[in-house]
């Protein structure tokens, strides 16, 4: 028997009232292994988390790395991977529980105390509050509809146009002629936004466009030029560290190397 | 489902960078010394930290738009260090998040850093804090934060998409001390026209390295040299190959890393 089969005869799916019984029981198990987890000491804590962090780890791994069966996709782990992907899912579930307590004990607390600024805190309170009750209960109506489409991103569309003026205080600052890299970075900028638009592609248009030596002269020439060879290996260049760079803290994390962090004062002191 | 056995030459390749960093981290444990040159914006932390403490004003940290993986763990790292750094002098801290899961762990990590620091009681649970995962509800929650506090200094770390350069201006225009760092190369322009110091590239995954001491990351760091040396061989022989015809796209070298 393989594994797929053997955890399917073993987890049969929910039926009847197993469908309200079964989630039931499986919270209640939360509850238990939580506070067994409470309890346990530091360094035990701290061997579980690594033990725990290296398996997941090593699923993945051995997923990736195992030679798939013949003519198929899949091998003798794949069939696991939506599933160990839903748990994943159910625990940022519970982590966005977590984030929305925070966001309403403090605010809470500021409208309670009538700290200032308070009335922010009663109106997002208010909004998460109609902005849930109107998800929940008024999914496919017009309330909903406008409360999202007309409020909300409208809101979104509001905080992204303000960065058109950021730009050009940011662009204003990166172009000042202050050194010799500043005017660099400025002529290039010129050379490449001038490339890009008609007037500055009509600025050289009279230079032959093709076959001719004269063509690297044009504006949109010169403009690809520094967009594909010059900016182009720059960036790829820094994604390959990126790349590696990645590689290693996930090695590290996977192996519990990383030191320094995550709740490694906390294991130590007790 | 993307396998080994779909490119066995990848996957070698992976596992070879994988034991070189490893093999490394290992000599560094067994005590070899290794020289990290110097990263200027990594030094303008405690700049930024003495900044603070003289101006009486809090420090914000920002983790962008991280979930809970290696970019967001790393932020986390390195803002361990600034808690621990801003926890002797008594600043007061900011770290508004917008994913949930990250949240939770960024909890915990300013916890451990005052109690590291040797002063948990000066750990304010207010101060770690989720916004929002819509990306321009927090982005206006932080900037609305930024100009409020007025905060001192501004510590930019992890994943940052269109609403980097509302929080790199927002903190220019309170003349916070801005200190940022990301791995997503399309918001490192604007990071570098609008804060005083840029993390760039790799420089953020070595940042805990250079901070710490620590031999294991240390050890790591120089692995993630030698592998991009590896890297930068491929690419000179690969270009090498392909401006000789007699070699060119044919080449066993170059048909395993076609893609």
């Amino acid at each position: 028997m393989n594994l797929q089969k053997f955890l399917i005869s073993a987890f049969p799916a929910a039926k009847g009232s197993m469908i309200w019984i079964a989630p039931l029981l499986v919270i209640a198990c939360s509850v238990v292994l939580f506070f067994v987890l409470q309890s346990l000491p530091g360094r035990a804590r701290k061997a579980l988390i690594a033990s725990l962090t290296f398996l997941a780890g090593l699923f993945y791994a051995l997923e990736f790395f195992w030679p798939v069966r013949k003519g198929t996709d899949e091998n003798f782990l794949t069939f696991a991977v939506p599933t160990v992907g839903n748990v994943i899912n159910v625990l940022a579930a519970f982590t966005l529980g977590l984030g929305v307590f925070s966001l309403v004990r403090i605010h809470t607390g500021k409208v309670v105390k009538q700290r200032e600024g308070w009335p922010n805190s009663a109106v997002l309170l208010i909004s998460i509050v109609v902005m849930a009750v109107a998800g929940i209960r008024f999914e496919n109506t017009l309330f909903f509809r406008s409360l999202f489409r007309d409020v909300l991103n409208s809101f979104d569309a509001a905080m992204f146009a303000t960065l058109a003026f950021f730009i050009i205080s940011a662009a204003y600052r990166a172009f000042r002629i202050k050194s010799a890299e500043a005017t660099l970075l400025m002529v290039a900028a010129l050379v490449v936004m001038l490339g890009q638009i008609p007037i500055g592609q009509y600025l050289t248009h009279w230079i032959p466009e093709n076959g001719s030596f004269a063509s690297i002269f044009r504006l949109d020439s010169i403009s690809n030029w520094l967009l594909l060879t010059v900016n182009a290996p720059a960036t790829r260049a820094i994604g390959f560290g990126l790349g590696i760079g990645g590689l290693a803290i996930a090695l590290r994390l996977w192996l519990s190397l990383e030191r320094g962090a995550f709740f490694e004062a906390k294991a130590d002191e007790s | 489902m993307i396998h080994a056995s779909d490119r066995w030459e990848s996957a070698i390749l992976i596992a070879l960078l994988s034991a070189i960093v490893l093999l490394t981290i290992v000599t560094a444990q067994r005590g070899r010394k290794y020289f990290v040159r110097r990263i200027p914006g990594l030094n303008a932390i405690d700049e930024a930290v003495g900044r603070a403490t003289e101006m009486g004003r809090p420090i914000l940290m920002v983790p962008g738009l991280s979930g809970l993986g290696v970019v967001g763990l790393q932020a986390l790292t390195i803002f361990s260090y600034i808690i621990k750094t801003a926890a002797q002098f008594g600043n007061r801290l900011i770290m508004p998040t917008a994913d949930s899961a990250l949240y939770t762990v960024a909890e915990e990590v300013v916890r451990d850093s005052y109690t590291a620091a040797g002063k948990p009681e000066d750990y304010d649970p207010n101060s770690v804090y989720f916004l929002s995962d819509r990306q321009f509800a927090f982005a206006s929650g932080v900037a609305g934060t930024i100009f409020r506090e007025k905060v001192a200094a501004s510590f930019l770390f992890g994943d940052f998409f269109a609403e980097s350069l509302i929080f790199a201006e927002a903190g220019q225009q309170v003349g916070a001390i801005q200190v940022a760092g990301t791995v997503s190369t399309t918001q490192l322009p604007f990071f570098i026209a609008s804060c005083d110091y840029t993390i760039i590239g790799d420089e953020y995954y070595a940042a805990s390295a250079y901070i710490s001491r620590e031999p294991t990351l240390l050890g790591s760091l120089v692995g993630q040299d030698y592998c991009k040396i590896i890297i930068l061989l491929v690419v000179l022989i690969g270009t090498i190959a392909m401006s000789i015809p007699a070699l060119g796209a044919k080449w066993f070298f170059i048909q395993w890393f076609t893609l």
